[in-house]
This record gives structure tokens, sequence and C-alpha cells, in this order.
């Protein structure tokens, strides 16, 4: 409004409500939304601080299931190898039974059981491996795990600023250094986005290529 | 086939001890382990390899970053190098070939495919 319409308002309405009076009321109305919105930050503050104080302690925990199922996929290994290990020697010791018996009688039922104790031993072996293989697993849900670690550190650091927008100032983040996190954000243990036989096309068109 | 010296890079113990399990049945038993790029370039230049394995994602040198280091390297432009790694979008796999892999495995891999896929960058 202009100051000409003010003054012309202020003479025109002597005897009821001023224009003074009316702004004087408006202020008053915005003054109450003011204190209204600074109530609901305070009301919304509360869960926040919660969630913020709440959020380097599931990163944490995560890191925890990483490190644990590393632990114990390490443990399995260590077995598995000792089985590997055990399942040679056992081979080994067979087919010595297998000479000397062969060498010095002729016992057709002991000559097929050792074969055959050999036949399991090596399957075993077998099976360990696919154990070991199968073991790939912890490296892929690891990689699934940090990326979720870190879209909480992100959504931390957001937080944080909007605290900070609240508090009139951003403070730095406490707590421990952040750890450098490596992974594929589309680490998969059985979607695979391109086939070997695709991938393997597309290196031989590189080649030619070249 | 023996003979063969092979670096295995990945930041991942667990995988580290997969692929070195996986290579000693296929006959490979000269194996040595780095944890990232950076372990990795250290031990090619203390060493000499006949053939890389190496992850793509890793902290403080990503795998990418270590083959292109590698392919800059003199003496070492025809170094085999297999990638293994989850990644497995077709951009990656392009980005990774022009860094210079010879070959590229997604995980989780069968033992048959690295022993296949090392056999065919060995044959050139």
């Amino acid at each position: 409004m202009k100051q000409n319409d003010t003054d012309k308002k202020t003479m025109n309405s002597a005897g009821k409500s001023t224009s003074k009076e009316m702004m004087h009321h408006e202020l008053n109305g915005l003054k109450a939304s003011i204190l209204k919105l600074v109530f609901s930050f305070r009301e919304l503050r509360n869960p926040l601080d919660r969630t913020f104080a709440a959020m380097p302690e599931a990163t944490s925990h995560l890191d925890m299931v990483s490190e644990q199922t590393e632990a114990a996929a390490n443990r399995v290994l260590d077995l598995a190898e000792q089985i590997v290990a055990q399942q040679s020697e056992m081979v080994k010791l067979l087919n010595v039974a297998l000479n000397e018996l062969e060498d010095k009688v002729k016992a057709p039922k002991v000559v097929e059981a050792i074969e055959q104790a050999e036949a399991i031993a090596n399957k075993c072996q077998n099976n360990t491996y696919t154990i070991m293989e199968a073991l790939q697993f912890q490296d892929i849900t690891s990689q699934q795990i940090n990326h979720a670690a870190s879209l909480l550190e992100d959504v931390e650091l957001r937080m944080n600023e909007l605290i900070g927008v609240l508090d009139g100032e951003v403070a730095p983040l406490k707590g421990e250094e952040k750890k450098e996190r490596a992974f594929d954000p589309h680490a998969h243990m059985t979607i695979k986005h391109t086939s070997q036989q695709s991938i393997d096309d597309l290196i031989r068109t590189s080649h030619e290529k070249e | 086939m023996a003979d063969i010296k092979i670096l295995a890079v990945d930041d991942s113990a667990t995988m580290r001890r997969i692929i070195v399990n996986t290579l000693q049945r296929a006959g490979y038993t000269n194996v040595v382990e780095a944890e990232n790029g950076k372990d990795g370039l250290a031990k090619l230049q203390s060493d000499k390899f006949d053939f890389v394995i190496t992850d793509w994602n890793m902290p403080e040198m990503d795998g990418l970053t270590f083959v292109s280091n590698i392919r800059k390297q003199e003496g070492m432009k025809k170094l085999p190098i297999l990638m293994v790694t989850t990644r497995s979008v077709k951009e990656d796999i392009v980005e990774a070939l022009k860094a210079g892999v010879n070959n590229y495995i997604v995980k989780p891999f069968t033992p048959d495919t690295l022993k296949e896929k090392i056999d065919q960058v060995l044959a050139g």
C-alpha cells in the first residue's frame, strides 16, 4: 500500500478502527503465527534430535554385521582348507593301502571298498570346494551393507544440515572420522545385469576393433 | 601352469582366500595377495608377475584406477589382467575394457569360469 493511500484511509476511518489499529491487529496475528511456527519447530526438534543421535549407532551396527559375517566366513574357510588337506592325505593313504594290497594279496572286495572310499573322499573334497565358493556371499552382502551404511551416513549429513538451519548454524558432525566405503550399489547374489555370454561378446568385439 | 605367478587383488580377505583356493585347485599355486590397487601397484613394482586378477570396488585405489596405472607403466602394457567384480552393468564392463582389462568375470563366479578365462587370456 502506498503512503498516500494509508493517509487517506486514516482520514476516512474516523470513528471506526484506524489503519494503524488494523496494522497492529495484523501484526499480532503474524506474531501468533510465527510463535506457533517456532513451537512447531521445537516440537519437531525432539524426534529429529533423537533420530539424528541414533544414526551413527545404526551405521555402526551395520558395520558390525559385516565384520561378524567376515569373521564367520573366514572361520568356515579355515576349516574347509583343513578338510581339503585332510581329504588329500586320506586319498594318498588309501592309494598306499591299495598298492600294498594289490602287491601282496588279491582281495577284490577289499580293493573295491578302498576304491569306493577314495571316490567318496574325492567327492567330499569337491563339496568342500563348493562350500568355499558359496562363501562369496560374504563379499556381496558386505557390499550391500556398505551401501546401506553409506545411505544412512548421507541421511545423517542432511539431518545435520536441517538441524543447522533450525539452530541458525551448521555444526560439524561429531564422532569418529567416517570410514572409506567401497561398494557396488548394484551388487547382487543372483541378478547379473549382463550375462557372462554378453560380456564375452563385448570382449570379442572390443578385441576385433583393436 | 604351476610356474605362473599371479597377483590377486581384492579388499575382501574372504574373497582373496576363495580366489587363492580356486586357483590352487586349478593348478596355479604361485599366488600373491594385495588388498587394494595401491598395494597391488607396490607389489607389481617390487616383484615380477605373469598375471593379475583384480576386483573393482576397493578403498584407497579402485580396480579401474589400478588397471589404468598398470597400463601406463613401461613393461606392463601387455600384462594379462582379469577383472573379477560384482559390477555387471554393461557400461561398467565397457569402461573396464577401455581401461585395459583383458577379460572380465562377474561375482559370484564358478571355478570353471575362472579357469576358462585365465586360460583364454594366457592363450592370447
